[in-house]
């Protein structure tokens, strides 16, 4: 029986849904973060959160493999029974839902702070939700096409950063491994969260044409992430002194800044407005699997209602709490380290219980 | 549908009345030179020069001096005095004047460049061998307003490699890397304004040394960055010439420099400069050849020992504008992770052999 | 799928101009039979008393003039009978020649065939039957004692010559276009696609007046699922009658608050028969010179007809400049309000010195200054297109002197702005297609505003809005973002750059063609 037919995502489709969902505004801040960490050293955190991310999300594929036609609400009840599985999925409703809230903050928060100081941030999140209600509304396919062609619009951007390598000095990056392995170890967390996204894999499945090609998929997603975030990252390594990177909050528009061309300057302008096209293919998968769970959650076929009552209280919370960049940071923390759970701890969890379950349900058959 | 009109109708209202940020174009008064200097009695002086844009007024450019505590303090003053809103979002060139180059830290001010995104760091910076105040009040009638014309100057002197093009940007890297100090362009006004090559730093931001044109070109060659031309004019000696005023002018189409670090007791540096040169000019006496060999040898030989001279020079002051603590750091690291600190101090008593090789390209169209 | 209801309270208004509404949901309603009734009210049978029939004649076709009824005797008897036929319908040459003349001159048994040299004739029992006829040109004989009546093709109306398309000129294809008699426009699809696979099928719409509409397409090629749909569409439409292509696109497209043309319409039988070809539908409107055709995507409305009689290299470089004057207009005048009124930052300084300079003597903000002028624009281009030739120059002239100059020396405008608007109205008239460049223009203007009040987060919040509608809109069924997302490679070989012909070996995937590959399309090996 296949149960979301009508809504199949292509090849494609799917690496670049994972691919977006992986890359958002975090990125701006990712050089610094990995400089504090382990100096000029830090680019190899991100070759190590790659290859963690590679592992975690093997196990997830691995896992949604034995149950290709089921989403991890459907395999949740189904492993658990309905009300843990109902439980599970509303957990996971709110990580996704707080997930999106979270990244249309940090969006609206650098829109705020770069172009429009004196305007009202609910005013901003509400311009944000107008094209975010269009796309999340047709439900997945529709999401798959967006994040397909915001990849195609946005290729170029790596390109950008590879103009400035003639005024930069390698020297910087120099001598390698120059801290401890401690200190690179540690590194490699701060990647992993930027890797964080693929866990919504689990929710894109069953959507998938070609599912024996999920692995392949999801690799080559995890790869295309990594090889942007070393791009970024080394850009910034190269260009900026070492002793002068971890002063700036956000390294790589202070990199775009002084890209100056004949016919237009700051750079960075421009692709702090482009950042909003890739935050969007971040955002727009959460929400969409939020509100998904809490479709499943009421029992309903489409999600369409719930869109708009979701985007009607991120607006209303903007309103009431007028988010900081202070309150953005501590519940940026607590999602990091949820992400921990959901992307590299349970679906590792999920496989072994799956495994077992299978076992002694078909000892019990026997 | 009635509620919904209504609904729209408010939502609109809200979005029209939130032309929050707006600031067209003509209002902003874009402060395209901002100077700083001290006064006799060591107060901040502010200067800035921006263009005007309306018919009516009888000269192009406003400019004015404020007494300020610091740069985003001063913002006031000048929006008392200016048609518009002051702004720091299109300034070409942040001139220094001697006074406050003397200061330790004064690089502090630059604070608001580098912390409010609206604001460029692209401008150049540029000391001042005087005061601020002669150059910015200064209106050249052979030349566009102020602002374009010393943009202009600088950029296309750096296109011929006689200033370094420093910015706002790679300033603070000079200053807060800890493998190289500062090395910006200076100008000066004798009779008309005019640059006069370089001014290095120390760390701590404070005037440590002026070299001249023809020295920052040889700094320039030792970077080893080969953007646009040199033309560097050496006397050249010759047994066919008996004339003392021998002196061949040439470009360098090709220059490859290799810098080398050991330590041995101290960091020793090896500078091998490899260049082409391409003829420019000859001024020796008609009927007098001189073959070519002997010129790459004069012009090696001549090289070489000034770029010794300017590297000892730069030794002795203790400053690293090439940012051969980099290098150090590069290459040798235990030892860079112990004088780091004190970087300039173990450049001066470090070694660094300098040598030439240089090969002609091309000898013109005459013989 | 979605009813009005289950949208919920945060429905607003403003959504539901962008709201993408499926066709599901007007599919399901019945077909009524209030047309059925209507007919069959009227369809009596045909008495056989010839006096009957003309009273009755008399009371269907009250107060009309033109109707012609001409009694006579058949040859060589006292039979009575009547020619009954429209006048100005008919052909009355074929009339007299071949109708009349053969009646009253040749004896003849009624029973059996008619001496009348007319090319068909047919045999009618019912009113409705005798009705609808008369209406399509044809002339009725009653003959007196009969129960029948024939039918005799003597159509012939007021007819246009075929003209070079006038919305649509190109430059090497063909010169004719399409004219108003449906008909017509059949044959000269069958000129192009000389093959029995090109199948018409026709429908006849409309409550009061019936209009024929044909659907043409490759019975091999097309999709079958999009041709039921495509029929189910127009079968369903209830209106008086239909006068024009345009009405009968806006009543079966998919989406009709989008302000996207979904739907192709032509008036260039080559462009309509190499659509076929591709395996699209055309869809025939009897008195309508425009055909559309279906499905379309985005990019079916940067093509031109040129594009394929000239060298791929240069047709290429005209699709690529298409596309850029598509941008041009639409983010053009908004990025530039956006740029001179919140991110000046990113002007560099020379092109800052001349906008401000310029900028200084205009009294309007930018937005009033950019509305004032594009409005302007519209307005010239509107009357140009209304008056007739001559005074349309008349137009451009005033509008040149007081736009370009006037307005500028009186410190109205700046010349910027003027420059801006200029290229922009330019860049809008590149786009082949008059329908997709109204669209694009009138969304130029929503831009505008974004821009004015959010600067460039503006233009793209509009942007992305652009995007997820026209990513989420279907032309019958289809993916209009086709081949861009879902990407299709081998769509992409028409799309911004014209393949040579013969790389082209399979068809638009896009259009969900049972056969996939282009019978030929090879060239010879050398």
């Amino acid at each position: 029986m296949k149960k979301y037919t009508f809504n199949e995502i292509t090849y494609y489709q799917f690496v670049f849904l994972i691919m977006g969902t992986q890359i958002g505004a975090g990125f701006l801040a990712l050089p610094r973060v990995l400089a504090e960490r382990a100096g000029t050293d830090g680019w190899m955190g991100v070759v190590i959160g790659w290859l963690l991310s590679v592992a975690a999300s093997i196990f997830l594929v691995k896992t949604a493999e034995k149950y290709p036609n089921k989403t991890v609400t459907d395999i949740l009840t189904h492993l658990f029974g309905r009300v843990p599985g109902k439980l599970a999925t509303f957990i996971y409703m709110l990580y996704n839902i707080w997930f999106t809230w979270i990244i249309l903050i940090n969006a609206m928060l650098y829109i705020k702070g770069w172009f429009l100081p004196n305007t009202p941030d609910y005013l901003i999140m509400f311009l944000f939700s107008i094209p975010t209600f269009l796309i999340v509304r047709n439900g997945l396919r529709i999401i798959g096409r967006y994040s397909e062609l915001v990849f195609y619009l946005t290729i170029w951007v790596p390109v950008l950063f590879l103009v400035l390598l003639k005024d930069g000095s390698f020297l910087h990056l120099f001598p390698l491994f120059k801290v401890e392995w401690s200190k690179m170890a540690a590194s490699g967390l701060p990647a992993i969260y930027s890797f964080l996204g693929f866990e919504l894999a689990f929710f894109f499945y069953p959507f998938l044409q070609k599912k024996e090609h999920a692995v392949r998929g999801i690799v080559i997603a995890n790869t295309l992430t990594m090889l942007f975030y070393l791009v970024v990252t080394l850009a910034c390594f190269i260009f900026i002194s070492p002793d002068e990177i971890t002063g700036y909050n956000q390294p790589v528009l202070n990199l775009l800044k002084v890209i100056e061309f004949r016919f237009f300057e700051r750079v960075d302008m421009i692709i702090l407005n482009i950042l909003l096209l890739i935050a969007s293919t971040t955002w727009i998968p959460y929400f969409y699997c939020g509100v998904y769970c809490s479709s499943q959650l009421m029992n309903k076929a489409d999600h369409h209602s719930h869109v708009p009552i979701f985007l009607g209280l991120f607006i209303a919370g903007t309103l009431i709490i007028h988010p900081t960049w202070e309150e953005f940071e501590t519940w940026q923390h607590w999602m990091a380290n949820a992400g921990i759970v959901f992307a590299y701890l349970f679906p590792a969890f999920l496989w072994m219980y799956s495994w077992g379950y299978e076992k002694y349900k078909r000892r019990k058959a026997l | 549908m009635r509620r919904k009109i209504f609904l729209c109708l408010s939502l609109m209202s809200l979005v029209i009345s939130g032309c929050f940020d707006q600031t067209a174009i003509e209002d902003i008064s874009a402060a395209l030179v901002l100077g700083m200097d001290l006064d006799d009695q060591g107060d901040l002086l502010v200067y800035m020069s921006s263009p005007v844009f309306n018919k009516e007024a009888e000269t192009k450019e406003e400019v004015y001096q404020v007494k300020a505590v610091s740069l985003r303090n001063s913002r006031n003053s000048f929006d008392e005095r200016v048609m518009g809103l002051s702004s720091g979002s299109k300034t070409q060139i942040f001139l220094i004047g001697k006074r406050l180059l003397k200061m330790k830290n004064w690089d502090k001010y630059l604070d608001p460049f580098y912390r409010d995104p609206k604001n460029t760091v692209t401008s150049r910076v540029v000391a001042v061998d005087g005061a601020v105040k002669d150059i910015i009040f200064d209106k050249p009638v052979d030349k566009p307003r102020l602002p374009l014309y010393l943009t202009k100057l600088i950029d296309t002197a750096a296109q011929r490699n006689l200033i370094r093009r420093t910015t706002l940007q790679e300033f603070r890297g000079q200053m807060v890397d800890k493998g190289r100090t500062p090395w910006i362009i200076e100008l000066a006004k004798g009779k008309r304004i005019e640059l006069k090559g370089s001014t290095l730093l120390t760390k701590q931001g404070q005037y440590q040394l002026s070299i001249t044109q023809y020295e920052t070109e040889l700094l320039r060659i030792l970077e080893g960055k080969r953007e646009g031309d040199y033309s560097l004019t050496l006397p050249v000696s010759s047994k066919a010439a008996h004339d003392k005023k021998t002196y061949a002018s040439f470009s360098i189409p090709v220059l490859k420099v290799k810098k080398r670090v050991r330590y041995k007791g101290r960091f020793v540096f090896d500078i091998n400069v490899k260049l082409k040169f391409g003829l420019g000019e000859q001024v020796i006496p008609l009927g007098v050849e001189i073959n070519s060999k002997e010129l790459e040898k004069n012009i090696q030989n001549q090289l070489e020992k000034d770029l010794n001279q300017l590297i000892h020079k730069l030794q002795k002051n203790k400053v690293d504008p090439l940012g051969l603590g980099l290098y150090a750091r590069a290459y040798t690291y235990p030892e860079w992770k112990k004088n780091q600190d004190h970087w300039v101090d173990s450049l001066a008593a470090s070694k660094i052999n300098i040598h030439v090789d240089a090969k002609i390209k091309s000898m013109g169209t005459m013989r | 799928m979605v009813t009005n209801g289950e949208r919920g309270e945060f429905s607003i208004f403003f959504f539901r101009f962008l709201k993408y509404k499926r066709y599901s949901s007007y599919q399901k309603t019945q077909p009524s039979d209030h047309q059925v009734q209507q007919d069959s009210r009227k369809d009596r049978p045909i008495s056989s008393q010839l006096s009957v029939n003309i009273e009755e004649l008399h009371r269907l076709f009250h107060q009309a003039p033109d109707l012609v009824i001409r009694n006579f005797n058949l040859a060589n008897s006292k039979v009575k009978a009547a020619l009954v036929y429209l006048d100005g319908l008919s052909d009355k040459n074929s009339i007299s020649n071949n109708v009349l003349r053969s009646l009253m001159q040749i004896s003849f048994d009624p029973e059996k065939e008619l001496p009348t040299t007319v090319g068909d004739v047919k045999v009618a029992h019912t009113w409705n039957f005798v009705e609808n006829s008369l209406f399509e040109g044809a002339s009725a004989l009653f003959i007196d004692g009969e129960t029948k009546v024939f039918l005799l093709d003597t159509k012939g109306w007021a007819e246009r010559a075929i003209e070079d398309p006038q919305l649509e000129t190109s430059l090497k294809g063909a010169h004719q276009g399409f004219v108003e008699t449906g008909s017509q426009n059949v044959a000269m699809l069958r000129r192009y696609i000389p093959n029995r696979e090109l199948v018409i099928k026709e429908i006849t719409v409309g409550v009061r007046g019936k209009s024929k509409v044909y659907i043409a397409y490759l019975a091999d090629v097309a999709s079958q699922e999009v041709l039921q749909e495509l029929e189910d569409r127009i079968r369903q439409i209830q209106m008086d009658t239909i006068i024009n292509t345009g009405e009968l696109a806006e009543f079966i497209e998919d989406n009709p608050f989008s302000p996207f043309p979904q739907f192709i319409l032509t008036e260039r039988p080559d462009a309509a028969a190499s659509q076929i070809l591709q395996g699209r539908f055309t869809v025939i409107v009897d008195r309508s010179p425009a055909v559309l055709i279906a499905p379309a995507t985005l990019m079916s409305f940067i093509q031109s007809v040129d594009d394929y009689s000239t060298r791929w290299i240069a047709a290429s470089f005209i699709r690529l400049l298409r596309l850029f004057a598509f941008m041009i207009t639409l983010f053009l005048p908004a990025t530039y309000v956006a740029v001179i009124s919140f991110n000046y930052e990113v002007i560099p300084l020379q092109l800052f010195l001349s906008i401000a300079e310029s900028r200084s003597m205009v009294p309007f903000p930018p937005i009033l200054e950019a509305l004032l002028m594009e409005v302007t624009i519209e307005m010239m281009r509107e009357a140009g297109v209304r008056l007739p030739a001559p005074m349309g120059q008349t137009v451009g002239i005033v509008g040149g002197i007081v736009v370009g100059q006037a307005a500028v020396q009186a410190g109205v405008v700046s010349n910027i702005m003027v420059i801006i608007v200029a290229a922009t109205a330019i860049a809008s008239f590149i786009i082949p297609s008059y329908d997709m460049g109204t669209a694009v223009r009138l969304l130029r203007f929503p831009m505008i505003m974004l821009a004015a009040l959010f600067g460039i987060t503006g233009i793209m919040i509009s942007f992305m809005t652009i995007l997820g509608h026209i990513i989420s809109l279907e032309s019958l069924g289809t993916p209009y973002s086709s081949p861009l997302a879902p990407f299709r490679f081998s769509d992409m070989k028409d799309s911004f750059i014209r393949f040579p012909l013969w790389k082209m070996v399979i068809r638009p995937k896009s259009v969900r063609t049972i056969q996939a590959n282009r019978q030929g399309n090879s060239r010879k090996q050398r």
